[in-house]
């Protein structure tokens, strides 16, 4: 730099070259810091976008020169693949990629101040979901944080990220997280056998848990593609899970507990349940990123609505039962005989967990009505005509409920049903379209309402510190509005078909126009909710 | 180039069709000094434009180090989200 003030170079042109070698330098940087695994001085990334801008400014001071490329170098490649052509992307391309990347750059350490595990996962989604999607850089450093010198976010070992989580939602107050520490000495007789049980599951789930985490940082269809295979890895694990389950319950000669009223006691199967948990969590996401990429053709918007709604039933009624066990046990330590000081950590470790089975309890229940009410306008909508498999020469229900089902139909739990089961929940023969109009209706409201609800909330379980968290805060509060507005779009949509579901001129209207929106309109409230685009009543 | 190459395109597509920076990394230099236009010329004796494009590719191709590295020990699905294996450079 010292070379170029010295010179009597152009002064513009001077200042050009500068401005893009400091840039240059800043970039490098940064880069070395993340290389470091370390944060790089916030103050950096004003002055990479300030010389962003200059450059911009400067960039008619330069001459194209296009012999400076050539795509004759790649005849030095290892490789029998002819010469392929340059890929150059437009300036104004350029520049938009490089303030995005800065800023992703900047925002990807707001993830450090999530206080567990559930905040973690809540903003590597966050920071997944973006849109535009940030690049493969920013991606892979996110990455990076969970394994950063053995530790994830910077904060815990693998193995008691593992622990914290089972600790906040199947385990808490647990002496099974206790004995998974390796105190073989003092235990009592049986526990070696829990020992070995505990040391398997943590074998098996320290890594295959984090890779949750990972494959949030994958791209979009990767991540959606990456879910399908864990589906069934999460569900074969399941298995052996439930054994280890029993091996410990007999050890430590667990007592069953009536969980519902006339049905025989059962076994609290804290690991599987778990286990369970996660994986419901898992297809969930994958059935709604299924929207996003739109996977499902317009015919089958219906029955996807339906299983979304099943799968958050089936999951709402396991998460009653989880909380159910920790309720018990909660009840059963602060009749027992522990000390003052630990027992009040016991049943604040259980409050903890409830208050988190109950925010995971409150999205699952706010998803599991939209995507009820959304199943009554496409069922409705279909018996229109409208959105209707039009051409059934060259295929069958059957087959084409197996290719769509395809990643789910070997899941042992939740079982898939048969074609002919899955059609006759997903029609609603036995409803007029009045009758799953009211009941969408009723259910659009409440979504809406639970929608409501979330938006008062905020993005963490554990406030760690509000400083630098912001970003997660902005986009998760987006994220939620976005819900809401498409659980208002959704009963706006069920009160026009209830006004003019006879209106026989509107309903040929509709079966020219009405059409789903995309995903850069603005009618598409939210990513993962499309509400259909009717024609005016 | 650079911001293709971020994009997830192939260096032999981006970057590497710099005769510049081709001439800097042919042959694989052992050293920042023999990382020059012109082998065994050292970099004081060239003009100035050059001394400065000189600078500014070596920064270009060390950022592309980093970002190479850091991707590459992430877990990654090559193609599908970028085409990183050609020509390590660095």
């Amino acid at each position: 730099m010292e070379v170029l003030t010295c010179s009597d170079f152009d002064a513009d042109k001077r200042n050009a070259i500068s401005v893009r070698v400091n840039f240059r330098i800043n970039v490098l940087e940064t880069l070395m810091q993340h290389a470091d695994g370390r944060s790089p001085p916030q103050s950096l990334f004003p002055i990479m976008h300030e010389s962003l801008n200059k450059a911009e400014k400067t960039h008619g001071q330069g001459i194209v020169v296009l012999e400076a490329f050539s795509t004759k170098l790649q005849r030095r490649l290892a490789s029998t693949v002819p010469p392929r052509p340059m890929v150059t992307v437009s300036m104004d391309e350029a520049w938009k990629f490089w303030h995005q990347m800065l800023d992703d750059c900047r925002d990807v350490f707001s993830v450090h101040q999530a206080a567990n595990s559930q905040d973690l996962i809540t903003a590597y989604q966050m920071f997944a979901y973006s849109s535009p999607q940030p690049s493969t850089y920013p991606r892979a450093l996110l990455q990076s944080f969970l394994s950063l010198d053995g530790m994830v976010a910077s904060r815990v070992e693998t193995i008691c990220f593992l622990e914290e989580d089972l600790r906040s939602l199947t385990l808490p107050a647990s002496q099974l997280l206790t004995i998974s520490y390796g105190a073989y000495g003092r235990l009592h007789d049986g526990s070696r056998k829990v020992a070995d049980c505990m040391q398997r599951f943590t074998d098996q789930f320290e890594q295959t848990f984090l890779n949750v985490y990972r494959a949030l940082c994958l791209n979009s269809c990767r991540i959606r593609r990456t879910f399908c295979h864990a589906l069934n890895d999460w569900d074969a694990l399941q298995g052996q899970v439930e054994e280890l389950d029993c091996i410990i319950q007999e050890a430590l000669h667990e007592k069953p507990t009536e969980y519902l009223p006339g049905s025989p006691p059962t076994f609290s199967f804290s690991l599987s349940s778990w286990v369970y948990h996660h994986k419901i969590n898992i297809l969930r996401l994958t059935i709604q990123m299924g929207f996003e990429q739109t996977v499902y053709a317009p015919h089958e918007m219906a029955a996807m609505y339906w299983y979304l709604s099943n799968v958050c039933d089936i999951h709402l009624s396991h998460l009653e039962r989880i909380s159910h066990f920790v309720s018990a046990n909660d009840t059963e330590i602060k009749r027992g005989s522990m000390d003052g000081a630990s027992k009040a950590k016991a049943t604040e470790e259980c409050k903890q967990a409830l208050d988190r089975l109950y925010r995971q309890y409150s999205w699952a229940k706010a998803t599991q009505l939209l995507a009820v009410t959304l199943h009554g306008i496409f069922t409705v909508l279909q018996r229109l005509g409208i959105f209707v498999w039009q051409d059934p020469l060259y295929s069958s229900d059957a087959l084409r409920y197996e290719i769509r089902m395809k990643p789910f139909l070997n899941l042992s739990i939740p079982e898939a049903l048969s074609p002919d089961d899955f059609a006759s929940h997903t029609q609603l023969a036995d409803l007029t379209s009045q009758e799953v109009l009211t009941q969408a209706m009723t259910s659009g409201t409440s979504a809406k309402r639970a929608w409501e609800e979330i938006a008062k909330t905020t993005w963490n379980v554990a406030p760690r510190e509000q400083k630098g968290a912001q970003v997660v805060d902005e986009k998760w509060n987006a994220d939620v509005k976005d819900c809401l507005k498409a659980a208002i779009g959704a009963s706006l949509c069920v009160v026009t078909l209830e006004k003019m579901i006879n209106n026989e001129e509107w309903k040929v209207k509709a079966a020219k126009e009405t059409r789903l929106p995309g995903l850069d309109e603005k009618s598409r409230w939210h990513r993962w909710w499309i509400v259909p685009l009717l024609p005016a009543a | 180039m650079k911001v293709a190459w971020l994009m997830g395109y192939p260096l032999s597509q981006t970057l590497f069709t710099s005769v510049h920076i081709d001439r800097l990394l042919w042959p694989a230099p052992k050293s920042l000094e023999d990382s020059s236009f012109i082998r065994g010329r050292s970099a004081n004796t060239l003009s100035l434009p050059h001394q400065v494009l000189r600078a500014y590719c070596l920064l270009l191709t060390k950022t592309g180090d980093f970002v190479l590295g850091m991707v590459t020990s992430q877990h990654y699905y090559e193609a599908s989200h970028a085409v990183y294996n050609l020509w390590p450079i660095g």
